[in-house]
């Protein structure tokens, strides 16, 4: 798993790349925490690299609505392939996400 | 056609797991969709084991015992450990209707596994769960 994070604009653009499983989702989510300390952030997750995520890695999308909605920010995961996208829909986490 | 994989109580275990499932996906030449559902659903039900089965702080060697039958046109997958009894099969589903705010962090492992899957039971056998999922394959 490869994260990097940049400020584009007003938009805080978060590639993730390879798999999002039990393991890796914990340095994931230390990186991107530090995020809730600012006002209002507008996240783009770029997804079009993510090859796999388990329940762990659902988990921490449904923690990046939260916070977005929570600290009147927003959300939207773009680039899903269509594999991953079927484990979101399955769950009931497809309708819960901005995507494109 | 049978491959047993046996892992100890460390979640860092979940790359073999990951490893053999791309092995046994090559050799039956299974479709990469398949692999990822059936890595899913390992990841869930193996954590599960690790994390809850047994006492933190003793390493246990042969914590899971993972024997996946080929047959025809079904897998059947059978997960075996000897730590203190927990039926999976037992836990309530999430309600999918909530929204985000509303949602619970975390329950989906064992509803993945039951949408994965075809058909799923567990029973204690001695002082052995054992947790066997089956899974047709199509082509």
């Amino acid at each position: 798993m490869e994260i990097t994070i940049q400020q584009e604009g007003n938009e805080i653009r978060i590639k993730i790349s390879g798999r999002m499983d039990t393991l890796t989702t914990r340095e994931c989510e230390k990186q991107i925490t530090p995020l809730w300390e600012k006002p209002a952030p507008h996240l783009v997750v770029d997804c079009s690299e993510l090859s796999y995520v388990s329940s762990a890695g659902l988990r921490l999308f449904l923690v990046m609505q939260k916070q977005t909605t929570m600290l009147k920010g927003s959300l939207r995961l773009v680039g899903m392939q269509p594999m991953i996208r079927k484990t979101f829909d399955l769950t009931g986490f497809g309708v819960l996400f901005h995507m494109e | 056609m049978q491959k047993v994989l046996c892992i100890k109580n460390d979640i860092h275990e979940l790359n073999t797991l990951t490893q053999f499932l791309e092995e046994v996906g090559d050799e039956l030449g299974l479709s990469p969709g398949l692999v990822m559902n059936l890595n899913l659903v390992l990841e869930e039900a193996v954590s599960n084991i690790i994390f809850y089965a047994y006492p933190k702080d003793v390493v246990v060697e042969e914590a899971v015992t993972l024997t996946l039958t080929c047959e025809q046109d079904e897998l059947l997958i059978c997960l075996k450990d000897h730590g203190i009894a927990f039926d999976p099969t037992q836990k309530e589903d999430p309600d999918l209707t909530l929204s985000a705010e509303e949602r619970p962090i975390g329950g989906l492992g064992i509803f993945l596994i039951r949408q994965l899957m075809d058909e799923v039971t567990y029973r204690r056998e001695g002082d052995c769960n054992l947790f066997t999922m089956k899974k047709r394959i199509t082509a």
